[in-house]
């Protein structure tokens, strides 16, 4: 059920009047609703969220013991078998059977129709977290499993993020029949505004341009190949980042604080600015579990960078079972590579004066922001092949031969990015801005614009519902 | 939170005054916007929502609605040629103090199933059925295999409007890959979605955001035509288009199942019988017989049509074969007309149903 639905919002408001009005039976309240929510999608996955999440929660208990290391590598085998069975067992029969010939996918045509179970990629993370959280001693594992459901399930963050962990949502769980929820449902609306704002008026109808880009394939030139990718990559922002700031606004509705995801992140000079802006609590953990465990910096520079290609490209790989999200995951690694030498190298050199200059900052921006643009190409597009094509077209533009035909839409584009940059001058400072607001607009003008507001939204929400990208993985 | 009640109250206030505010002619405007309709059939039950306004704030008595397919739609042309339009001029030219209104409430694409539905609709908006014209097709009477569905729009309004029925056909339905409305989707539609003005208004406040846009903006009208309204005999390879498999099995002249077991037959039995003692025109859409000679003239075709029109000898309602009345120069395909056949097609339904002809 997708977040800007009506029948979304009407669930909700039934499930946030019972929370409100129920302090006693707050736990319960949301155990349940976050049932509901995730049973829209299939009761069968409901029974397999269920599952996996009870044996996860007894493994857990078992983490104390001698055998706890046992335990740990039980339940983690037993979350990520679950998350490879459904979502790549078709993408390594595929790649099995071009690979020898052998017609595997003919043989077992179950695999052809198996389909995602929602949030599954998220969820999984999240356990995972959890476990190891609770292996190393930084948590311990929680006793009421009703507690260990809403944790994972609490349906705002169900279905794409962000991963939270432990250690920040289960105390918070523990703790809300005494939760002061009204001191958090103007910040949980202002988030949810925000989010719907950013997903039903500027990242669907950015998708119907770029969809219409990408479906021209190999006719694209040049100029529309970056045309498209710019559009794509403000397209991807904004419905992404729509979608986590819902889910932290509906977590203020029911007084619980959830994690940001991103930062403006199309700001960042560099790669490792970017994952610190980009997708925060995933690029969290695949730091926490993915790289440190690999050995993170602790083995010299060759050792390091060798981690961040293999952290990034299971990254790409947790995105989507295909090729290109590899390569995308890949390309990243390969520039936060190639940032950590850049840093490294810069440091003695002559450069250094010049790179705590604005300017230099500002052309790193830029020049860090087109490479995000030719990666998010292999996010977008279907087939290693095509991307590449792209790819290649992009990267053999000829400046003094633009197709001037398309050039209102490098206006839009230049547009989209100062609403970036809007965004990132409003969050610093909301508080003025907020004091301004309240100090110096009277209630029923206020009232006024929150209601022409709503109305915008009604009525540019497009008639046919769009998914959430991120809802794919 | 001191604005909160001025907002749930500016929300009440647009609640109670929205659907007064809006003039009948950004909803509908000489037929259904097909553009909006299709993607939100919800906003059928708007535009017929704001003709019951309309209708009580003129105290209309004297109107006539037309349901129908592309035919009566008047498809590939624009609003301005379609022969509910031209229907209107001449309800003008008959009464200029007091001209009959024309709602043509068709879309292409409709079956008798969705007519039948859409009577029932019109019966739950209170807006009266007594005088209604009718378009049915030759196609509409073929052996469904299961293409077309025999409810094309209105499925789900017939599983609430006449659950009987809809079983009836649900077996089709579902060869047709109809996939059953979640009772929750339904449920949260009727209790709520369908009581909120802002939303169901909502389709149609945009689209008249964007044109006044384009017209501020010096961009030409928006145009609401489906396709290419020039003659067929203009339109290259139009009758090698007209030979492929999708086209001819509307041509079939494998003898027509005229028993209830056929869906067309028993909508159009339950239509008849909705219509009972009110004043209702059928008319059945001709076929170019210049451009589908082959298939017109063959033997079978000709006995199927003996058939329908024996059929409607039995029934008690008007009812019209435009079979070799429209000139093979008026029409833009094999079916549908010009702008001019279609005003000729629309005198034509003028005569005969203000002169209540069984011809």
């Amino acid at each position: 059920m997708l977040f800007h639905t009506p029948e979304f919002m009407v669930l909700m408001v039934i499930s946030l009047g019972l929370y409100y009005f129920l302090p006693k039976l707050r736990l319960y309240i949301l155990a349940l609703a976050d049932m509901m929510f995730y049973a829209v999608g299939g009761v069968g996955y409901l029974g397999l969220f269920l599952f996996i999440t009870t044996c996860t929660y007894f493994l857990a208990l078992q983490l104390k013991g001698q055998r706890r290391q046992l335990y740990l590598w039980l339940a983690i085998a037993l979350n990520v078998g679950n998350l490879v069975f459904f979502k790549y067992t078709f993408f390594i029969l595929t790649n099995l059977e071009n690979l020898t010939s052998v017609p595997l996918l003919n043989q077992y045509p179950l695999f052809l129709h198996l389909i995602l179970p929602i949030g599954i990629s998220f969820y999984t993370f999240e356990l995972i977290a959890y476990l190891v959280d609770v292996y190393q001693g930084k948590i311990p594992s929680t006793r009421s499993w009703l507690i260990f459901w809403v944790f994972i399930s609490f349906f705002p963050h169900r279905v794409a993020g962000p991963i939270m962990r432990g250690k920040d949502l289960i105390p918070q769980l523990g703790n809300l029949k005494n939760l002061d929820v009204s001191a958090t449902v103007k910040v949980g609306l202002a988030y949810l505004a925000m989010g719907l704002f950013k997903k039903i008026i500027i990242a669907d109808y950015i998708a119907t341009t770029a969809n219409n880009f990408f479906a021209q394939g190999g006719n694209l030139n040049s100029t529309g190949a970056w045309i498209a990718a710019y559009l794509y990559t403000f397209q991807i922002y904004y419905d992404f980042s729509a979608y986590s700031e819902m889910a932290v606004g509906i977590g203020y509705l029911f007084g619980i604080k959830l994690d940001l995801n991103f930062k403006t992140p199309y700001l960042s000079s560099n790669a490792t600015e970017f994952w610190k802006r980009w997708h925060i609590t995933l690029s969290n953990w695949i730091r926490d579990y993915l790289y440190i465990p690999l050995g993170g910096s602790w083995h010299g520079p060759t050792r390091k960078y060798l981690n961040l290609f293999i952290a990034m490209a299971i990254s790409g790989l947790w995105h989507g079972a295909a090729w290109t999200f590899i390569a995308w995951g890949m390309y990243h690694g390969i520039l936060l590579i190639a940032h950590n030498i850049w840093a490294k190298w810069r440091k003695p050199s002559l450069l250094q004066k010049f790179t705590s200059t604005r300017l230099y900052h500002g052309i790193a921006v830029m020049v860090f922001f087109h490479l995000t643009c030719l990666g998010w190409v292999f996010f977008r597009v279907e087939g290693i092949h095509n991307a590449l094509r792209m790819v290649l077209k992009m990267l053999t533009i000829n400046p003094f031969n633009l197709d001037t035909t398309l050039a209102g839409y490098f206006g839009w584009v230049v547009f989209l990015y100062f609403l970036h940059l809007a965004e990132r001058w409003a969050r610093q400072n909301y508080l003025q801005i907020y004091a301004f607001w309240q100090n110096h607009f009277p209630a029923q003008l206020r009232a006024l614009v929150y209601t022409i507001f709503i109305l915008i939204l009604v009525i540019f929400t497009q008639t046919q519902q769009s998914n959430f990208i991120y809802f794919k993985f | 939170m001191k604005s909160f009640k001025y907002v749930l109250g500016y929300l009440l206030l647009i609640q109670l005054t929205m659907p007064y505010l809006i003039p009948l002619d950004m909803v509908f405007r000489d037929r259904m916007d097909y553009s909006l309709v299709k993607d939100n059939l919800y906003s059928i039950d708007v535009i017929l929502d704001q003709i019951d306004l309309q209708i009580k704030r003129e105290k209309l008595t004297d109107y006539i609605i037309i349901l129908g397919d592309s035919i009566a739609y008047s498809g590939p042309g624009n609003a301005k040629q379609s022969i509910g339009f031209y229907m209107q001029q001449l309800a003008r030219e008959s009464s200029p103090a007091h001209p009959c209104q024309i709602f043509n409430l068709s879309l292409p694409a409709m079956q008798t199933g969705d007519i039948y539905t859409m009577l029932l609709k019109l019966d739950q908006h209170h807006i009266s059925t007594d005088n209604v014209i009718i378009n049915v097709n030759y196609s509409g009477f073929v052996d469904r295999e299961p293409s077309p569905p025999s409810v094309f729009w209105l499925k789900n309004d017939l599983k609430y409007l006449d659950k009987d029925s809809f079983n009836r056909v649900l077996a089709n339905l579902k060869a047709n890959n109809y996939k059953d409305q979640k009772d929750l989707e339904f449920k949260v539609h009727q209790m709520v979605l369908d009581n909120v003005e802002m939303d169901r208004y909502s389709a149609f406040i945009k689209k008249a955001l964007y044109s006044r846009l384009r017209e501020l903006i010096g961009a030409s009208p928006l145009d609401d035509a489906l396709g290419d309204a020039r003659p067929w005999f203009e339109k290259e390879g139009l009758r090698q288009i007209l030979q492929q498999p999708e086209y001819l099995p509307g041509f079939s002249s494998k003898a027509f199942d005229m028993s209830i077991n056929n869906p067309q037959i028993y909508f159009l039995d339950k239509i008849i019988a909705h219509q009972q003692k009110k004043h209702t025109l059928i008319f059945l859409a001709a076929a170019n017989e210049t451009l589908m000679r082959d298939e017109v003239m063959a033997p079978g075709y000709i006995r199927n049509l003996q058939q329908i029109d024996h059929y409607f000898q039995m029934q008690e309602v008007t009812y019209l074969n435009l079979q070799g009345k429209i000139d093979s120069n008026l029409f833009s395909d094999h079916l549908h007309l010009t702008a001019g056949g279609y005003q000729g097609l629309a005198q034509l339904l003028w005569n005969n149903f203000e002169g209540g002809a069984k011809s």
